[in-house]
């Protein structure tokens, strides 16, 4: 009974591991977690590149978008209507630039908006197409970060903005690891409490104490 | 064949129980029923080396994991108390009683139930989390022998 207690335990905190882990791979999973992969679709090169993003009110219509693909996100981040979304929210970026990358379709132009902090960094690793594992745990920063945004340009480019802090993210992981410590916490105190029963508790030392040789009582 | 002994005052806290001359430690419940009708319990409940709880048959199974520890009583102390033994090996008819190393005659049958009072008790989330209480339970001491008069009455003796 003890031991099954004991598998039970194990098995509950063995599920709630790989459910951390497990969300954030499929995430990485669903998102490529790299820049290059398949698009379905090739862009068209660039005829000109605008760093800023467009302001007009037509940008807010589907017909703006050419034919950059509708489905499929390179990062698997959010990706936003408009970059006046972002930079609505979030202001202008510090610096912007250009880039091209190479991807299994062929080359992606790119507007990079750097913001600066650490999204900005995560959006440099994300965008080097593979990031390190410890970036999808708790204990590293950009596991409490978003994926880069992108919106994708009239132009045919992919404007890509730095993710931000997940409020959301941090809280339920504060949730899952509190609830795991607070496991671990309560069966210890348990465990702790049982075996001063059994050794040297006030019922059990009356009867028997194992520290003395030769107890004259062999009921515990 | 297996000899079971139970030495004691009466009280728990001098109540050593021997198989086989070995002091058995880790002891949680003796239970004894013996008599001419054919009855024959013999239970022992103990917390093995292993930390599990064991039941076994005193005079057919193995014990197995059970604790010993070395004698406590001394041969003084060993005047002042009472001993049980049965010697068996889970027949009636070559089982043998005797107190204080004298063999007995005209048994009618033999009781004896000694139990540890409680450990805690409950399982499940809710004692994971410390809700259950501990279920009491009551410390347990009677040995007695029915024995047959020559008159045919029948006489009961408490052991300890």
């Amino acid at each position: 009974m003890q031991q099954l207690h004991r598998f039970g335990l194990i098995a509950v905190l063995a599920a709630l591991v790989l459910m951390i882990v497990s969300l954030d791979a499929f995430a990485q999973r669903r998102g490529g977690g790299s820049f290059g992969g398949s698009r379905g679709r090739g862009y068209s090169a660039p005829r000109s590149s605008r760093a800023t993003p467009p302001r007009s009110g037509r940008d807010g219509g589907a017909s703006r978008f050419g034919n950059a693909p509708t489905t499929r996100n390179s990062f698997g981040g959010s990706r936003l209507n408009t970059s006046g979304d972002y930079v609505g929210r979030y202001g202008a970026p510090r610096a912007t630039e250009r880039r091209t990358m190479a991807g299994a379709n062929g080359n992606t132009n790119y507007t990079i908006n750097r913001y600066g902090g650490m999204g900005d960094g995560f959006m440099m690793g994300y965008m080097l197409g593979s990031i390190p594992w410890y970036w999808s745990m708790p204990f590293h920063p950009a596991y409490y970060f978003s994926r880069p945004a992108t919106v994708v340009n009239p132009d045919g480019t992919t404007a890509v903005y730095p993710g931000t802090f997940d409020w959301g993210t941090l809280f339920i992981t504060l949730l899952v690891v509190g609830g795991i410590v607070y496991i671990g916490y309560v069966w210890l105190r348990n465990r702790r409490r049982r075996m001063a029963y059994t050794t040297s508790g006030t019922m059990a030392a009356s009867y028997d104490d194992d520290q003395r040789p030769g107890a004259q009582s062999s009921f515990m | 064949m297996p000899e079971f002994s139970i030495e004691g005052n009466g009280r728990l806290e001098k109540t050593a129980i021997y198989y086989n001359g070995e002091q058995l430690d880790g002891v949680r419940e003796v239970f004894l029923n013996i008599d001419e009708q054919g009855t024959f319990d013999a239970l022992l409940m103990y917390m093995g080396t292993d930390g599990r709880s064991y039941t076994k048959n005193i005079f057919t199974d193995y014990l197995e994991h059970v604790r010993t520890e070395p004698p406590g009583f001394t041969d003084e102390d060993a005047r002042q108390l009472s001993m049980l033994t049965v010697i068996s090996d889970g027949d009636l008819e070559s089982t043998v009683v005797a107190r204080n190393k004298e063999e007995q005659f005209g048994v009618v049958s033999v009781f004896v139930h000694i139990k540890a009072p409680s450990v805690p008790e409950g399982g499940g989330l809710r004692a994971f989390f410390g809700g259950a209480k501990q279920i009491p339970d009551a410390t347990e001491f009677r040995a007695e022998i029915v024995y047959r008069e020559d008159n045919g009455d029948l006489t009961t003796e408490g052991v300890f």
